[in-house]
């Protein structure tokens, strides 16, 4: 429990296996930058940026994918690069800002849209 | 692994993002109208000021059916930004082009989106998009039908054809 609250109060990144452990969460999808997890007792999402974990409920999630996927579009990555290379991310009602550069915000639509596939395939499978 | 997504909403994801792009679609269908009725008046057509009003407001509805069904099943609607309206027309033959162009445009997208929920097994947004079909199909045909009048009072005074606009209303 101690670990768990350090943990989230500094942004620690710990070992993946270890860190599903101990918050009691299953790996959904691993990106070159980027992991996410679900924690299936609180409905909860995870996403671990590296230096920091965000936790999303899944319309914070819902509301990640349509915005990643509105700055990973062609012409908006040409306005990035552009401009200065850099976009700013907020997240969870501006709870959380994150600053990426123009792979990272192509990884992490990966990530994201990977997430929901995982789910969305097994959806498929099961009916 | 239990499906935290499929409990939270009856939409496949990425049929969601499909409905809030066809969100866009009818506000700028809405806004589009506008600025034809807005054109209409100034150019004083009236009963065509009146019809695009009325198109104005349909297309509207259609956006707030759609932006209710997300919502009312779990998912999240995004309001749509909406901007390059274009003003200018050389006549109001012009105007019912573009208009008929831009139902042909949202058809298409519609038609799209139902081929998507086919392809993923979102039966229910399919059914729900069913009566867009009908709608669509009946917008278009309006449209043409102005046209044919249009065609065939070439050459009267265009105050006439703006007489004959009411009976489209």
């Amino acid at each position: 429990m101690l670990t768990k609250f350090i943990c989230f109060l500094f942004g620690i990144n710990l070992n993946k296996d270890y860190f599903c452990s101990v918050m009691n969460m299953e790996i959904l999808h691993n990106s070159s930058f980027f992991s996410s997890y679900q924690d299936v007792e609180k409905e909860l999402f995870y996403i671990d940026f590296g230096h920091k974990v965000v936790s999303l409920t899944f319309h914070q999630f819902l509301h990640l994918k349509h915005k990643i996927n509105r700055i990973s579009s062609p012409r908006y990555l040409e306005l990035v690069i552009q401009k200065r290379n850099l976009e700013i991310l907020t997240l969870c009602n501006r709870k959380h800002i994150m600053i990426l550069d123009v792979p990272q915000i192509l990884d992490l639509q990966k990530l994201v849209q990977n997430t929901f596939q995982l789910f969305e395939t097994e959806s498929l499978v099961l009916s | 692994m239990k499906n935290i997504i499929r409990q939270k909403t009856s939409i496949h994801t990425d049929i969601m993002e499909l409905l809030n792009e066809q969100i866009f679609a009818e506000q700028h269908a809405s806004s589009a109208y506008l600025a034809m009725a807005s054109w209409c008046d100034q150019n004083g057509y009236l009963q065509s000021t009146e019809f695009f009003y009325k198109n104005a407001l349909e297309e509207r509805e259609h956006m707030m059916k759609i932006f209710k069904y997300i919502l009312d099943n779990g998912g999240a609607s995004f309001s749509p930004e909406v901007s390059n309206i274009n003003h200018e027309f050389e006549s109001i033959k012009d105007v019912v082009e573009t208009a008929l162009d831009m139902e042909i445009s949202v058809t298409q997208k519609i038609y799209n989106l139902v081929k998507e929920c086919r392809r993923v097994g979102d039966i229910g947004t399919e059914v729900f998009l069913q009566w867009f079909v009908t709608e669509q199909l009946e917008e278009e045909q309006k449209f043409r039908d102005i046209l044919d009048m249009i065609h065939l009072m070439d050459g009267a005074a265009q105050q006439f054809i703006d007489e004959r606009m009411k009976n489209y209303l």
